[in-house]
C-alpha cells in the first residue's frame, strides 16, 4: 500500500469514521455486554446456608485486550462453565451469559495462570485446531488433544451436536 | 582506532533485533510470562545480558504499535527518576501538577493508546545507594500501580545477588517472585550460533574461513572450560575485528591463524583494561586515580581479591561516597569488575590483577623540601637522634625516606606500616627527620615514643592499658587530632606514629594490659577513622608481634626493615654534614680512618658511634 499524503490524512480519517459508524450501528449493542474469562469455579457451602459459586474471573473490558488486567472473584447463586470466555449482561451475575468457548478461549484459564491470554479459533486441520492471539493477530496456538484436551472435547461436542 | 560493528559493552536495543542471537529460548519464556503477570522479574549475574534480553529480545517480539516501553534507572532517587522519566514522555503536556505516577501512566496511555511497559533497569542501585524511605515510597507506588488495573506492565531487572533484598517488597507485593526469569551464562552451542550469526549479519559482514573458527574462538574465550562469558566474547570479537581490519583487503576475514595471533583471552583482557582506563580518564576521573582505586582489588601476590563495597570506601575515604559509587558503576558497567554475593566486587580475571600489580601508580608525591629551621652549628647529634628541627641535616637516607613515605602514604590497601631494624640503625631519625617533616606538610601527624616513664603516667594507663570502651573514636586519637568542640573528622587523613614499640613488651608484663593495648590499636584500624598507623620496633622484638597480629591481622603485611648504612652512605653523611659545618675531609685515607673508627667488628657502620665520634671531633 502506498504512502498517504499529508493533505489526504484528514479525508481518510473522515472516511474511516463513516465506515466505523456503519459497522457500529450494527454491532454497537455489544458494548452493553462485558467480556470475561471464567477460570475455576468453587463451591462455597456451609451448613444452613444456600450454596454459592465463587467464580475466579478476569473482566476484559479494556481496549488493550488483557494488558494490565487483574484476576477477580465473583460470588453468585448461579454458575456458568469452568475455563470459559463469556459475555455477561451484568458484571454482578453470570446469569444470563453467553459462553463463547471453545471458539474464543483463554489459554491462561486452561493453564491455571493469572491474567488473560485470549485466542480465537481460525481453522481445523485433521485433529489439530488452530487459534490466533487476539492481541496481535500473529501468535498462534495449536491444540491437538495432547495439550488442553478440554478444548478438543468441547469441539467434538459441537461436531456431534450440529454435524452428526 | 578502528570502530567495530559489535555492541561491545553496550546493551542491545530495539534497533539491534537483527543481530541479537542465542537467547531465543529465554526471549520466548519472557514473552510468554508477560501474558501471565503484570510484574516480571529478570535476574542473573552481571554481564549475562539481562538488559539486552528485555530491551532487544522482548521488545522485538512486539509490534511497535503494541509496545510503549519506558526504561527507568535510579540516578539520585528512584521515585524522582521514575516521575521524571514519565514526564519526559508527556509530549502532549497532558500531565497536571498534582498527578501521581498512576495518573501519569493513565494519561500517557490515553495519549498514545499503547500498552506501557515500565522497565526498571539495574534495580540493585536502589539497595546500594537508596534509603529505606526511598524504598518504602517506591513499594507504595508499585503497589498502587498494580492495583489500579492500568494497561501497564512492570519489569524489574536486577543482579541476582540483590534478589534477596526484594523480600522486603514481598510483604506489600506478594506476587513479586511469582514470574521471574533467571538469565544464565550462555551455553557453547548458543555461543557458536551467536558468533556465526552475528558475524554473518548484514550489519557486520565478517567472513569465517571455516567452521572450526567459531569453535576456536569459544575455546579461547572459555579457556577450554565452562559456559561462555558474553563480555569476554564481545571483547574478543571486537579485538579480532580490529586486527583483521588492519590486514586490509576487501573483506574482513576471521581465520584460525588470526584467532591464534590474538593470543589468550587474558592478553586481550589486559589490553581491554588499558582501553577502559583511557575511557575512565575521559569520562570519570584521572587515570591515575582509576588505577589506584582498581589496585584495591589486587592482593599482595598480584591475584584478584573480592572486596566489600564498604571496605572499598574505607580504604580510600578521601574520595567520598559519590566518587566511589561512580567509579564502581563505571568499572562494573565496563565489565572490569564483577559483582559477587554480599555486596562484594572483584576483577573479572586474574590477568587484570597481575597487570594492575605490575603497574606503578605515582600516588601522592613526597615533598622534596623540608621546612627551614634554625640549625645548630654542629650538624651531628651526639647520643640523640635527628628530629624534625634538624631534618635539613639528615643525610644518607633519601631512598629509605622515599620508600617509607610510599608505604605509609601511597600503599593504602593496609592502613598500618611496620618499621623495624636493629638497635642503633637510625629508625627514630628516619621517622622524625625523614618521614615526619614531609608527611606533616600534607597530613596531620601524631608521634608517640613509648618509654618506661610514659607507662607510669596514669593518663597513659587510662588511654592505652585499660579496657577499651566502646567509644567512637578512641580517646587517644582525640588527644592527638581532636579539636575542642569538634567531632573527629574521618574525611581528614591522619598519621599516627608509635615509636619504640618494644618498650611495651619490656615494661607491660600483665597479659591483660597487653591485650588492652592491642585492642586499642585494633580499634584504631577497625574503626576506620582514616588514620594510618606506623609502628616502629627493634628487630629482636619482632616475634612479639605475633600476638598483636591476632588482633590486627594485616599488621605484618606492609613492612620496611631499616638496614645499616653502608660505607658509602656513612661517608655521604659525614661529608655533607662537614660541608655544612664548613669543614672538609682531606683525602680518602682520612675518611677511611673515620669510618674505621665507627665500624663494628662485623663490618657494619654503627650510626650511634658515628654521630658520637663526629660530634666530639667537631666540638674539639
Amino acid at each position: 500500500m502506498g504512502a498517504v499524503a499529508a493533505d489526504e490524512i484528514e479525508s481518510f480519517c473522515v472516511q474511516g469514521e463513516d465506515k466505523l459508524c456503519t459497522i457500529f450501528s450494527h454491532i454497537g449493542f455489544a458494548a452493553k455486554y462485558t467480556l470475561a474469562t471464567i477460570k475455576m469455579i468453587e463451591l462455597v457451602k456451609s451448613r444452613h446456608n444456600t450454596p454459592r459459586f465463587r467464580h475466579n474471573l478476569v473482566v476484559l473490558n479494556q481496549l488493550t485486550a488483557a494488558i494490565g488486567v487483574l484476576d477477580d472473584v465473583l460470588e453468585a447463586l448461579d454458575y456458568t462453565d469452568n475455563n470459559s470466555v463469556i459475555l455477561m449482561r451484568d458484571e454482578e451475575t453470570v446469569n444470563p451469559s453467553l459462553n463463547l468457548s471453545p471458539f474464543i478461549l483463554d489459554e491462561n484459564a486452561l493453564s491455571g495462570q493469572q491474567n488473560s491470554k485470549l485466542f480465537f479459533f481460525t481453522s481445523r486441520e485433521g485433529k489439530e485446531l488452530h487459534f490466533t492471539l487476539i492481541d496481535n493477530l500473529k501468535d498462534t496456538l495449536n491444540i491437538s488433544g495432547e495439550n488442553y484436551p478440554l478444548v478438543t472435547e468441547l469441539f467434538d461436542g459441537f461436531f456431534h451436536k450440529f454435524l452428526s | 582506532m578502528t570502530r567495530t560493528p559489535f555492541k561491545f559493552l553496550d546493551a542491545y536495543g530495539k534497533a539491534d533485533t537483527e543481530i541479537f542471537f542465542g537467547r531465543e529460548e529465554e526471549v520466548e519464556s519472557l514473552y510468554q510470562m508477560s501474558f501471565q503477570t503484570n510484574l516480571l522479574l529478570v535476574y542473573g549475574v552481571s554481564g549475562t545480558g539481562k538488559t539486552s534480553l528485555v530491551q532487544c529480545g522482548l521488545a522485538g517480539k512486539f509490534e511497535s504499535s503494541d509496545l510503549f516501553d519506558i526504561t527507568i534507572r535510579r540516578k539520585n532517587n528512584l521515585n524522582d527518576a521514575f516521575c521524571d522519566e514519565l514526564k519526559k514522555h508527556d509530549l502532549e503536556g497532558s500531565f497536571e501538577a498534582d498527578f501521581t505516577a498512576d495518573k501519569m501512566i493513565h494519561s500517557l496511555y490515553l495519549d498514545y493508546l499503547r500498552p506501557i511497559y515500565l522497565i526498571f533497569d539495574q534495580f540493585e542501585e536502589l539497595f546500594i545507594l537508596g534509603s529505606p524511605q526511598e524504598e518504602a515510597m517506591f513499594v507504595k507506588t508499585i503497589k498502587r500501580l498494580l492495583a489500579a488495573e492500568l494497561p501497564c506492565k512492570i519489569i524489574i531487572v536486577i543482579r541476582e545477588e540483590y534478589l534477596g533484598h526484594l523480600s522486603t517488597f514481598e510483604k506489600s507485593i506478594p506476587q513479586i517472585f511469582d514470574k521471574r526469569l533467571r538469565v544464565e551464562p550462555m551455553s557453547r552451542a548458543n555461543a557458536r550460533r551467536v558468533i556465526v550469526n552475528t558475524l554473518h549479519s548484514e550489519k557486520i559482514k565478517v567472513t569465517l574461513s571455516d567452521d572450526q573458527v567459531a569453535e576456536t574462538i569459544i575455546d579461547k574465550v572459555t579457556e577450554g572450560m565452562g559456559r561462555v562469558q558474553l563480555t569476554y566474547l564481545q571483547v574478543f570479537l571486537d579485538k579480532l575485528y580490529r586486527v583483521a581490519a588492519l590486514r586490509g583487503g576487501d573483506k574482513v576475514v576471521f581465520d584460525n591463524e588470526l584467532v591464534n595471533e590474538i593470543g589468550r583471552i587474558e592478553d586481550v583482557l589486559r589490553d581491554f583494561l588499558d582501553e577502559q582506563l583511557d575511557v575512565f580518564a575521559l569520562e570519570v576521573d584521572t587515570k591515575e586515580l582509576g588505577l589506584k582505586w582498581l589496585k584495591l582489588f589486587v592482593s599482595d601476590k598480584g591475584t584478584k581479591i573480592p572486596i566489600k563495597r564498604q571496605d572499598i570506601e574505607r580504604a580510600m575515604p578521601e574520595l567520598g561516597r559519590l566518587k566511589h559509587f561512580n567509579y564502581l558503576q563505571f568499572f562494573v558497567n565496563r565489565r572490569i569488575l564483577r559483582p559477587l554475593d554480599s555486596d562484594q566486587y572483584e576483577l573479572i580475571h586474574d590477568s587484570l590483577a597481575l597487570k594492575l600489580s605490575q603497574t606503578k601508580t605515582a600516588g601522592i608525591p613526597m615533598p622534596l623540601n623540608v621546612p627551614a629551621k634554625q640549625l645548630p652549628s654542629n650538624p651531628f647529634v651526639n647520643f640523640s637522634s635527628y628530629g624534625p628541627e634538624m631534618a635539613e641535616l639528615f643525610f644518607g637516607r633519601d631512598k629509605d625516606t622515599r620508600e617509607l613515605f610510599d608505604k605509609v602514604i601511597n600503599d593504602t590497601a593496609v592502613r598500618s606500616t611496620l618499621v623495624f631494624g636493629p638497635i642503633g640503625v637510625g629508625k627514630t631519625s628516619l621517622i622524625r627527620a625523614g618521614l615526619m617533616p614531609r608527611v606533616q606538610q600534607l597530613f596531620r601527624t601524631g608521634y608517640l615514643a613509648l618509654s618506661r616513664e610514659l607507662f607510669e603516667l596514669p593518663v597513659f594507663n587510662e588511654l592505652f592499658l585499660s579496657p577499651p570502651l566502646k567509644q567512637d573514636p578512641p580517646r587517644f586519637l582525640e588527644l592527638f587530632f581532636g579539636e575542642e568542640g569538634k567531632t573527629l573528622s574521618t574525611d581528614e587523613r591522619k598519621i599516627l606514629i608509635i615509636d619504640q614499640l618494644e618498650e611495651v613488651f619490656i615494661w607491660v608484663t600483665e597479659s591483660a594490659q597487653l591485650e588492652f593495648f592491642y585492642r586499642h590499636l585494633a580499634h584504631l584500624i577497625d574503626g576506620h577513622y582514616n588514620c594510618d598507623l606506623v609502628l616502629v620496633i627493634r628487630d629482636e622484638f619482632f616475634a612479639n608481634l605475633q600476638d598483636l597480629e591476632s588482633f590486627i591481622p594485616g599488621i605484618l603485611e606492609e613492612q620496611m626493615r631499616v638496614k645499616h648504612l653502608d660505607r658509602y652512605g656513612a661517608a655521604e653523611v659525614i661529608r655533607r654534614n662537614l660541608h655544612y659545618a664548613k669543614f672538609d675531609v682531606e683525602g680518602e685515607p682520612v675518611m677511611d680512618r673515620i669510618l674505621q673508627n665507627v665500624t663494628e667488628g662485623d663490618g657494619k657502620v654503627n650510626l650511634t658511634f658515628l654521630q658520637l665520634y663526629m660530634y666530639k671531633l667537631l666540638s674539639t
